[in-house]
């Protein structure tokens, strides 16, 4: 298993497109970083309220909770998708996984190496933009404590939380730790798609809509009942890291939720590929 | 952040100090009274103190909040944050009686005692718009320091107690300020998660302004004062 593992790792890093995520990422951490230190401070009016604030809320810790924020939305599960949605699509398409089932190696074997190296991949991935956005917003604004704010908006926050620096920094750890587990959820989706299809995209388009659609039913009052089992209502959760007394049991079940749809991808993705006629 | 701002009155006698009680024979008003929280001043030519806020409400969580706090006559304060940003209430910074006679219509309502200690009770109104609420202001007679205050505004009250410290062996310095809160504690805010508006926020919520290390008539520079105070960005 190891030796898959370590084959896929280095057909990975082979890969073009196992570095645009990283490429894309790091752009819009700098342009992030660039909008932070230039433009007007996008919160001060929330703190500034009845308190007397000191130095600068802009910082590296800041910076990297923010990008989470923003990446999360969006970018992290597409980029992630990307590559996921390709693992086993891509080598359909190259035509070379007929090649490498040929070989005395157990189809699940193969598949659940490549769904390892996806789940390695995604860490990398989401850590790589904390970061990145650490290190830029460091060198750019500075190092300090950590200023988060989580509900409401920059105009009307409601519940800001600041701690020490030292504490900020694990508090992201535990946030961006959740954020792989929550970006794996839908990368497995991808992972599942492209067990069956031989063009990625189709497993990288599907993975989003699914995506999307799931966003969508959550805001859907109608769907109110579902709301809990969908895995984009815990995606956001990353953000009970940041409070004072973490909610363990909430954070524990969503993660029980996120794991749940990850595993239930993953045996669908080793069901059908079990049963794959590989024609190419 | 109305807590906030209702913790306004809660730091405002960071730097109160030695006391001569009002003599028996004198009238007490407020003009006395203030003028002997004044007098705290009369020695301190300047202080620096380490200042540690926690705050704990349903509006906003602030953790060991570090600063340096540095007074110089005639009021110049400058707060420096100590891991690059610090959040406090806000507090008269700088000679408290100056700030309170500029800001409230003083009236001087009774005798009372708070914590077993006789203290004057002065009613605190507001000259404008932009100053807080109504508030009581207890100021102790034995040593002349404000020991605390209550307050009400909209569905909030607060009610703040002040500890002193004897630095030097010659000036009653605060040593720590709490602030209990409790009612409505927060403005409605839109949730763009959520896709609606949060309603304001009511409960309790607990600020308390800890002060340490105080070094008291050391000399401090001008240019210490002079740096730009940066708030946010």
């Amino acid at each position: 298993m190891i030796t898959l593992v370590k084959l896929e790792i280095f057909k990975l890093v082979r890969r073009a497109r196992s570095y645009l995520g990283f490429a894309a990422l790091s752009a819009l951490a700098g342009l992030v970083v660039l909008g932070l230190k230039e433009g007007p401070p996008p919160f001060e009016q929330s703190i500034n309220q009845g308190f007397m604030t000191f130095g600068n809320i802009l910082n590296g810790g800041f910076t990297a909770w923010f990008l989470l924020k923003l990446m999360m939305a969006l970018f992290l599960p597409l980029f992630a998708c990307v590559v996921i949605g390709d693992m086993v699509s891509g080598e359909a398409n190259d035509g070379t996984l007929r090649t490498m089932l040929s070989r005395p190696v157990g189809r699940g074997k193969i598949l659940f190496s490549k769904f390892i190296v996806s789940v390695l991949y995604v860490i990398a991935l989401t850590f790589f933009i904390g970061v990145a956005g650490y290190m830029l917003g460091a060198i750019f604004l500075g190092r300090g404590a950590l200023v988060t704010f989580q509900e409401g908006t920059a105009l009307g926050a409601q519940g800001i939380y600041i701690y020490p620096e030292a504490e900020g920094l694990l508090r992201l750890l535990g946030a961006y730790a959740y954020a792989s587990v929550a970006v794996l959820s839908v990368a497995s989706i991808a992972f599942f798609i492209s067990a069956f299809v031989t063009n990625s995209l189709g497993a990288i388009g599907g993975a989003m809509v699914l995506y999307i659609a799931s966003n969508l039913l959550g805001i859907i009052k109608y769907f109110e009942p579902i709301k809990d089992y969908l895995f984009t209502t815990h995606m956001g959760n990353f953000g009970l890291f940041f409070i004072n007394e973490i909610p363990k049991g909430d954070l524990l079940k969503s993660l029980g939720i996120l794991f749940a749809y990850i595993l239930a991808f993953l045996a669908a993705g080793l069901f059908v590929f079990h049963r794959k006629d590989v024609l190419s | 952040m109305r807590t906030a701002v209702s913790v306004f009155c809660a730091g405002a006698m960071l730097l109160s100090a030695v006391t001569i009680p009002i003599a028996a024979a004198e009238k007490v008003t407020s003009a006395t009274i203030l003028a002997l929280v004044e007098k705290n001043y009369k020695d301190i030519n300047d202080y620096k103190v380490d200042a540690e806020v926690t705050i704990d409400s349903p509006q906003l969580y602030v953790k060991g909040s570090k600063m340096t706090i540095y007074f110089k006559k005639p009021n110049k304060v400058k707060i420096e944050a100590k891991e690059g940003f610090a959040v406090m209430p806000q507090v008269f910074a700088g000679n408290p009686a100056t700030e309170i006679k500029s800001k409230f219509n003083v009236e001087y309502t009774g005798d009372s005692k708070l914590g077993g200690e006789p203290v004057y009770v002065l009613k605190l109104t507001p000259k404008s718009t932009s100053a807080p609420g109504n508030m009581k202001l207890f100021v102790e007679k034995k040593r002349g320091v404000i020991v605390g205050s209550e307050a009400k505004a909209n569905d909030m009250t607060m009610i703040s107690r002040w500890t002193y410290v004897k630095v030097d062996k010659k000036y009653w310095l605060p040593s720590q300020i709490k602030v209990e809160m409790s009612g409505t504690l927060s403005s409605p805010a839109y949730d763009p998660d959520e896709v609606k508006v949060k309603p304001a926020k009511t409960g309790k919520g607990t600020a308390v302004i800890k002060l340490k290390n105080y070094q008291v008539n050391k000399g401090l520079s001008d240019k210490i004062f002079e740096q730009k105070k940066s708030s946010g960005k």
